[in-house]
């Protein structure tokens, strides 16, 4: 095995990150019922799911990477128990945990009409934990998070992430106070 | 005749008439469509310059920016590894073997 497993690992981590932070970015828009000129709602939920799908990829070449990779030795036991990684610990296992929630979310998509509508909404709003955990595992676990660039990308991510959810409060207590 | 032509042109240029000839569904299809093709290749590019990223940053190319690259012991002491282990390091000489695997890894393959 070669160094670029490890880079693409790390590479596939950070896309899958910013792929992630897209979703939730549009996941708030559609719940807050945001109108975009010449944009559907079924058009952006498109795009949404399509984003989400990507991410999904994204997170498990992250993974299977990891895995081929003979730098960290990456155990299967490393990646689906939290804790169990001998590389920087606390980190990794948000990672998994990450991983697990977002598998949970995924799933719940898939028997989104069995769920009910209340109960897959409730399971959806995990997406905010996954993105929480995908953030601080990449700043903990992320050999390069000192980098410039990834700083940047940190910084954009967490402060368009709490930009749009503000606003999806803010709309939904002005929401009874118009009506 | 020409004025009609030009009119289209402006509303077309404008997007005034929806910017397609259906309906606002269809627009919203191709719209959609365009957004997913365009969110892929970012996405692919993305990769790309990220995977030069972090390899620029591989101490053999003079960049500095992997300061916190995992220590590859080779032992049987992995273990004990921590996010500080590295911090005795002067600057981060350690990264990922660019040819190849840990010296004393224990795997056989």
């Amino acid at each position: 095995m070669s160094a670029i497993d490890w880079y693409t690992a790390r590479a596939a981590g950070v896309v899958a990150y910013a792929l992630l932070t897209g979703g939730v970015l549009l996941g708030v828009l559609l719940a807050g019922r945001a109108r975009l000129p010449c944009w559907p709602q079924f058009a952006v939920t498109d795009v949404h799911r399509f984003v989400a799908l990507l991410t999904g990829a994204f997170v498990l070449l992250h993974v299977y990477t990891l895995l081929l990779d003979t730098y960290v030795h990456t155990s299967v036991a490393a990646v689906l128990v939290p804790g169990a990684s001998s590389y920087r610990p606390f980190w990794v296992a948000l990672g998994t945990v990450a991983l697990e929630l977002l598998a949970a979310v995924g799933i719940s998509n898939l028997f989104r009409k069995r769920l009910g509508h209340a109960r897959w909404r409730r399971i959806h709003y995990l997406t905010f934990v996954v993105w929480a955990a995908a953030t601080v595992h990449g700043m903990g676990a992320g050999t390069d998070a000192g980098a410039g660039w990834l700083r940047l990308l940190y910084v954009v991510s967490v402060g368009s992430v709490t930009a749009a959810v503000a606003w999806r409060v803010g709309a939904r207590r002005l929401a009874p106070a118009r009506g | 005749m020409g004025l009609f032509a030009l009119s289209q042109l402006a509303l077309k240029l404008f997007r005034l008439d929806g910017g397609m000839s259906g309906t606002r569904v269809e627009g919203g299809r191709r719209r959609a469509k365009a957004a997913k093709r365009a969110v892929a290749l970012t996405a692919a590019a993305g990769f790309v310059v990220v995977l030069a990223l972090v390899r620029q940053g591989h101490p053999a190319s003079g960049a500095s920016s992997t300061r916190n690259v995992p220590q590859s012991t080779g032992s049987s002491s992995s273990s004990s590894r921590s996010s500080e282990d590295d911090s005795s390091l002067d600057g981060g000489t350690l990264a990922p073997p660019s040819s190849q695997s840990p010296p004393a890894a224990s795997h056989t393959s």
